[in-house]
């Protein structure tokens, strides 16, 4: 039985996650440590509920007349919800090719996984940090080619437009620009739908 | 406008949508809930399992339900719309703040307060069958649990329903229903529009203490005739809907309701 930690469900985000009215669902899980990450709750496996997809099912389709009728659907983020392709799988079976099932994404997840899922997902909101690796590092912990193959994949395999790429400022790690670099690099890569935003520091 | 109550007039146009796409008939109440909300509340709920149910119903018959892409354009336009409406929120409350405020935050992540969902589930609703009368509808409602429980998610709050209620009971006027239809005839009285022929529906809350309020008709039969009823429910007042719970308590919970009336009336 496939099970996974939730810590969050927020129900009537409108338009924020994704088209339409639409249910966020956070999973515990991370690869990244990124400074400045707004649900650290994430990092530690564990805090949450333990949900199957069944039970997950069960809670929000109470949303679904809301879901269908402004094609929306849930958003999976955290953590990194590609962490967890299984549930997602099985929680796709459950509710239908209607609702759209949209991940909040680093991508920073293996390519297989990448593959794998692509077919399930109707759109992809991807936090790429920054282009630039030793930024990526510095600010992650991690290495970012992983990322940069996994979105390349994913843009030739599918329209473009259900990708949007976010692209923060990030204090004290990137300038201005430093963005202006990744959103050059990225639209080039032909990202059509990229978005510069400012990190909230608490 | 706050953020919740922006939230709840979109999802409230969505539901209008719906019912009107479908030719159901939907008794939208003016929101009295002072402050701000999660968007969502127990008589918003209701509305939807409501929704539900009647869209269920026509796809039993064989008719097709109209929901898909139904308000794909509204979000757009309603945020732009709505931001520049004044708020009109009247600083009366049908909900207690104890109730709005069943919302744990976790980090960045607003969990949604638990909804009190009878409807879907069905066998609390059969809770309510023995005091039910074929021409009361109930079609929403707003139960305050005791300030003891205490619950995580929707799940939680029913299975605490389920083991610890005894009955709902569902409102009633004083003396029944042919009290009801006599107190109705008998203050129309002459002037009563005595060829009015049909059914009326009269959709209203039942107030915790007892008293009407909302009332609106839903399906009138003519200007006049439904003007003397909608004024005759101001004057009334009913036993409240009751929620008995094992342990023997009555708590009164308010209660929307739909009363049909046939016309002529036959009095006893």
């Amino acid at each position: 039985m496939t099970t996974a930690k939730i810590f969050g469900i927020g129900r009537h985000r409108l338009t924020v996650d994704g088209e339409g009215v639409t249910t966020l669902v956070a999973f515990n899980g991370c690869p990244l440590r990124c400074k400045y990450c707004l649900n650290k709750t994430s990092w530690d496996m564990d805090k949450g509920r333990d949900y199957t997809p069944e039970m997950l099912f069960e809670e929000v389709k109470i949303d679904q007349l809301y879901f269908l009728a402004t094609h929306g659907g849930v958003t999976f983020g955290g953590g990194e919800p590609l962490l967890h392709k299984d549930f997602i799988k099985e929680f796709r079976a459950l509710c239908g090719p209607q609702w759209q099932i949209v991940v909040e994404t680093s991508l920073h997840v293996p390519f297989e996984t990448v593959q794998e899922m692509n077919e399930i997902l109707d759109g992809y909101i991807v936090d790429i940090k920054d282009l630039n690796p030793a930024i990526y590092l510095a600010y992650t912990g991690k290495e970012n080619p992983l990322v940069l193959k996994n979105l390349e994949w994913i843009l030739q395999h599918g329209d473009p437009k259900r990708i949007k790429v976010r692209v923060p400022h990030i204090p004290e790690y990137n300038t201005d620009e430093d963005v202006t670099k990744s959103v050059e690099r990225l639209k080039a890569m032909g990202v059509v739908e990229v978005e510069e935003f400012e990190y909230i520091i608490r | 406008m706050a953020k919740g109550k922006q939230t709840c007039k979109i999802l409230k146009e969505i539901r209008k949508q719906i019912a009107a796409e479908n030719d159901i008939k939907l008794v939208i109440e003016e929101c009295t809930y002072q402050g701000d909300c999660r968007g969502t509340c127990p008589k918003c709920e209701a509305e939807v399992r409501y929704l539900e149910r009647e869209l269920e119903k026509r796809q039993r018959m064989g008719k097709a339900a109209m929901v898909a892409g139904l308000s794909v354009g509204l979000l757009g336009a309603s945020q732009v719309a709505l931001a520049q409406q004044p708020d009109t929120i009247t600083p009366k409350s049908n909900y207690s703040e104890e109730l709005m405020e069943k919302v744990a935050i976790l980090g960045e992540i607003p969990i949604r307060y638990i909804a009190i969902d009878l409807f879907a589930h069905r066998e609390v609703m059969d809770l309510f069958a023995p005091s039910v009368t074929k021409n009361l509808d109930i079609v929403g409602f707003n139960l305050n649990a005791p300030d003891d429980w205490n619950w995580t998610s929707e799940n939680d709050f029913m299975e605490l329903v389920k083991a610890n209620t005894k009955n709902f009971y569902t409102p009633v006027f004083s003396g029944g229903e042919s009290e009801l239809i006599d107190f109705i005839s008998q203050n129309l009285g002459k002037n009563a529009d005595g060829n009015a022929y049909g059914d009326m529906e009269v959709a209203f809350t039942v107030e915790p203490n007892g008293k009407l309020s909302h009332i609106e008709i839903i399906k009138g039969i003519n200007e006049q005739l439904d003007a003397q009823v909608a004024a005759l429910f101001k004057f009334m007042e009913w036993k409240p809907a009751l929620w008995e719970l094992n342990s023997g308590e009555k708590i009164p919970f308010a209660c929307q309701c739909v009363q049909k009336l046939h016309f002529p009336m036959i009095t006893h």
